[in-house]
């Protein structure tokens, strides 16, 4: 019983970090119907933009904020620069340039940073050592970790259900031509949400590299993670994408314990089933509308 | 729905230009295209590519104007031309050991690798260029035909000739098996289905030690025996390579010109249609799977047996990817590209990787970039566009029946209207 | 009269291909300017060019001034709004939310607020469903919630495309009777796109008759009317 909540414990942590690259890619998918196939390597590369700022000796709680701000201006330049000129172009077109990303991304990552691991310190006044509750150890960075997503969830709920902005961001996605004649300036919206996607990934790498280390393909597993985690909460629906994170996080714990046949090296490929069986069984996912196609 | 967009170039003048950049920095310094590695950055390989298709295009352009007084005896001296091209292809790809030494960066091994990268990218353009569907996932399917042979090698001892029989049609059946979940699925839901499978291959071959060798992986070196030219195995596999893969190409371009090639672009533009008029789609798209897996199994069995060692790590996802992008450079809507995209796998990658060990990718993700934008067939597709505007003699004219011919019912449909209010407007004068 | 909108060769493509080849019309101040025509006349284009949705060339004047090269966004924020044939709804939101998504483009919450109110005065049925899902009303509902959210930009002119669409008489009736009263009321113009010509030379003033991308014909509501070619064709009798 105590292996099993420590195994919850760590599966959800790690769930979440799943479910905020879900979030980004939900956030994506939901104003334009893209896969953003490229959002894991441009959450690596923040990263490592943040380890630069670090390694400068800046402190953890500037770096990250400005990486931040840098992410977000660096989404809404990859929409209005790379993704805007295909936006109406065919899906093979629009898959292809946002697998040009991954590849741009990650290769970069690898030519400036080389591939040796980077150590990614934990947040300033986070301790290290475990706090003992009976036989349950409580590692406080997943702690740090849960409140985040938490923290970010409620500043994003705020700012789609309870601004005017948000109401904009929201009738953009949902429906750009109507949008347009109420006179919003759609594409904009369209690319703040790269800029809002591309920061909740930033953020994602910088949770993941203290607990992983840091390397260019470090993001490629979490992103497997992540689609398998939207999958399942429906790619249209951004708490679905979070609760699938946490659900896909404590999957992959539990089954790789438990499941004889899985152990810790074929954990990718409970990811590849939960995708298969929601598509299969339920498409729009746990939380996704249905959406009857018409013709 | 509209799948790729051929080359426009009222759209895209500035791609002529870019061309004509590129012939120029070529005239300027021809030495150039030889020392690209040593340029040190990443113009020089986009300047000497972009030379490279524009000296092809320019060629293209004189060819069309040279070729004027044949091509104008009608269709038939038109396709007896293209026989001609074809035999010349395959003529440069016979006689390949007289001067692949010439060739820079290039040699058997390497070349033998390429067509088998055709091989793959030929399924890919019948799965995806004409039959609508992204798969992320022909890695795998290599790895099935590479680990056929390993396997095979490794507990039977097998002869490596079966595992080029066997391969194809174990791929081939998991690939018409993995059509049927991929029915449910739509464009980027496929990609990414397609891609979670390339992306187990690895860890499951890992996994299962006690037949793949682990990470180990199997090594065939110097055991695998051929009948003749034993001396020189390269020379061997290169021919053998070479004639399956016309093989493929074959029977590719009879796929695609026939029933199946129609029934497949029915489904791609338009599924409810298709499958209003009759066209099974399901089985349809299985097939197209399984042919696309076939050759995917085939190639990856070759590729065993010539490099002759099979390992986990050779199959990563990246190795799908690349395939896509190969198809996509080509051109994925036609037959012909699988021979540009196998050789620019091949030797791009081969030549830039002495600038740096990241710079194929990230020279391959901006040229996949500038590709989507300006050339949507590809570079076989941008040729073929070429070659009709030289062939109309360079007028602004949109050419492809396609486009033309709906513009065309449109007008009609609006001219019927216009007579009909003409007509009750007569009536009462 | 001096005229709200004025438009001059108007032209307009999709992509390469022209569909409307050189109108001119003109909108008076406070007036209603009904446009008729058949399937394919390009009366929705003639809407769509007006606000910059297509590639258009031609000069157009609103209030005495050119708005070449001014995006959809701009002409909604200088009042000129369109309701667009098949309502627009956003399906998935609330009806108040539509309503405050039509006053987008203004900054004044208490104005905003007294608006809202104000349509619920106009059309009782938005009022009792404020906190319903716009896209589960009926659509007659819908067009009234098209209408309403148009409004609530405080428009100048309405550009309202095929009103009457798919909804019962008697429906229409009363969305005809509400936008002539707003019309009176509020002084906002109208270009009127219908198919119902009977209907629409009821409440306009002044009509054109659009064939093939041109204007074919046009004169007060009266004339058109009484229009021998008008009746056979669109009018039925």
């Amino acid at each position: 019983m105590t292996e099993f909540i420590q195994l919850v414990l760590a599966g959800t942590a790690n769930g979440c970090i799943y479910g905020l690259l879900a979030l980004a890619l939900v956030l994506i998918y939901r104003s334009t119907h893209i896969i953003n196939f490229g959002q894991g390597e441009m959450a690596m590369f923040s990263t490592y933009i943040c380890w630069s700022f670090l390694n400068a000796g800046m402190g953890y709680w500037v770096a990250v904020p400005l990486t931040l701000i840098l992410a977000f201006a660096a989404g809404i330049a990859v929409q209005r620069v790379l993704i805007r000129p295909v936006q109406n172009a065919p899906e093979l077109t629009i898959v292809i340039v946002t697998l040009g990303l991954y590849l741009f991304f990650n290769s970069l990552a690898l030519w400036i940073y080389s591939g040796v691991p980077k150590p990614f310190p934990l947040p300033t006044g986070i301790r290290q050592a475990s706090w003992q509750v009976g036989d349950i150890f409580i590692i406080p960075y997943h702690l740090f970790i849960f409140a985040v997503l938490i923290t970010l969830m409620a500043v994003l709920y705020v700012l789609f259900q309870r601004t005017k902005l948000g109401l904009g961001l929201r009738a953009a996605a949902a429906q750009p031509a109507s949008s347009r004649l109420v006179g919003i300036n759609v594409n904009w919206m369209l690319a703040l949400g790269w800029g809002i996607a591309a920061a909740a990934g930033a953020l994602a790498g910088m949770l993941s590299a203290p607990v992983v280390q840091l390397e260019p393909n470090f993001m490629a597993t979490i992103l497997i993670f992540s689609f398998a985690s939207a999958t399942l909460g429906g790619f249209d629906s951004p708490p679905g994408a979070v609760v699938g994170g946490i659900a896909i996080g404590n999957i992959v714990a539990l089954g790789g314990r438990y499941i004889e046949f899985i152990g810790t090296q074929l954990d990718i490929v409970l990811a590849l089933v939960v995708i298969v069986a929601v598509l299969l069984i339920r498409p729009a996912g746990l939380f996704g509308r249905q959406v009857v196609q018409r013709v | 729905m509209e799948f790729v967009r051929s080359f426009d170039y009222r759209r895209n003048w500035f791609f002529p230009l870019f061309v004509v950049a590129g012939l120029v920095w070529l005239l300027a310094e021809p030495a150039k295209l030889d020392a690209i590695p040593a340029v040190g950055d990443l113009i020089g390989p986009f300047a000497g590519m972009a030379a490279l298709l524009s000296l092809v295009a320019i060629g293209t352009v004189i060819a069309a104007y040279l070729l004027r007084p044949v091509l104008d005896r009608g269709p038939q001296a038109e396709r007896a031309l293209r026989w001609v091209g074809y035999g010349l292809i395959i003529a440069f790809f016979a006689c390949m050991p007289l001067y692949v030494e010439a060739i820079p960066h290039a040699s058997m091994l390497k070349m033998t690798v390429a067509i088998q990268f055709m091989i793959v990218i030929v399924g890919l353009n019948l799965l995806t260029g004409f039959g609508g569907q992204i798969s992320l996932g022909q890695g795998a399917f290599f790895a099935i035909g590479g680990y056929t042979l390993a396997i095979g090698f490794r507990e039977w001892d097998m002869p490596w000739g079966w595992s080029l029989l066997i391969a194809p049609l174990i791929a081939g059946v998991l690939g018409f098996l993995i059509g049927i979940p991929a029915l449910r699925f739509k464009g980027p839901y496929l990609a990414l289905a397609t891609l979670s499978l390339a992306v187990t291959v690895t860890p499951l071959a890992k996994k299962f030690e006690e037949f793949t060798g682990g990470v180990q992986g199997v090594a065939m070196f110097g055991k695998l025996s051929v009948p003749f030219w034993q001396d020189n195995l390269d020379r061997f596999f290169y021919y053998m390579t070479a004639l399956l893969a016309l093989l493929v190409f074959v029977l590719a371009a009879n796929l695609r010109r026939g029933r199946f090639g129609r029934a497949l672009i029915a489904i791609r533009d338009n599924e409810t249609a298709a499958s209003a008029m009759g066209v099974n789609v399901a089985l349809y798209k299985m097939t197209a799977f399984g042919i696309a897996g076939a050759f995917a199994g085939l190639a990856g069995a070759l590729n065993g047996v010539v490099i002759q060692f099979v390992s986990p790590d050779q199959y990563s996802p990246l190795l799908s990817i690349r395939f896509l992008v190969g198809a996509v450079i080509g051109g994925v809507a036609t037959i012909n590209g699988a021979i540009i995209g196998g050789l620019f796998q091949q030797f791009v990658p081969d030549v830039t990787v002495s600038i740096n060990k990241s710079a194929p990718d990230a020279i391959q993700a901006i040229i996949l970039i500038v590709v989507m934008y300006t050339m949507r067939h590809g570079v076989a597709g941008f040729l073929q566009e070429t070659w009709r505007y030289a062939r109309s003699g360079l007028r602004l004219r949109k050419p492809g029946a396609g486009g033309t011919a709906v513009v065309e019912t449109v007008v009609v449909v609006e001219r019927e209207e216009v007579v009909i209010v003409r007509q009750d407007g007569g009536g009462a004068a | 009269m001096s005229a709200i909108l004025e438009a001059r060769n108007l032209r307009a493509a999709y992509g390469d291909r022209p569909v409307i080849f050189g109108i001119d019309l003109a909108v008076p101040e406070r007036g209603i300017v009904a446009l008729l025509g058949a399937n394919g006349a390009g009366k929705t284009t003639t809407l769509r060019a007006l606000l910059a949705e297509v590639r258009t060339w031609g000069d157009v004047r609103y209030q005495g001034q050119s708005i070449a090269g001014k995006s959809t966004q701009d002409l909604v924020r200088m009042g000129m709004v369109m309701v667009p044939e098949g309502r627009g709804t956003f399906t998935d939101f609330t009806v108040e939310e539509n309503l405050l998504l039509g006053a987008y483009s203004r900054r004044d919450k208490d104005g905003i607020r007294r608006d809202i109110e104000r349509m619920y005065g106009y059309f009782p049925v938005l009022g009792q469903r404020r906190k319903q899902r716009a896209g589960s009303m009926s659509g007659g509902e819908q067009q009234m919630l098209a209408i309403a959210r148009a409004l609530m930009s405080r428009p100048k002119l309405l550009l309202l495309d095929e009103p009457s669409l798919g909804l019962a008489p008697l429906i229409v009736q009363e969305i005809f009777g509400i936008l002539t009263t707003i019309n009176r009321e509020e002084g906002v113009s109208m270009l009127l796109v219908e198919q119902d010509a009977v209907r629409a030379l009821k409440v306009a003033t002044y009509a054109y008759l659009l064939e093939t991308g041109r204007v074919a014909l046009e004169g007060t509501a009266e004339q058109l009317a009484a229009s021998d070619d008008v009746r056979r064709a669109y009018l039925g009798y």
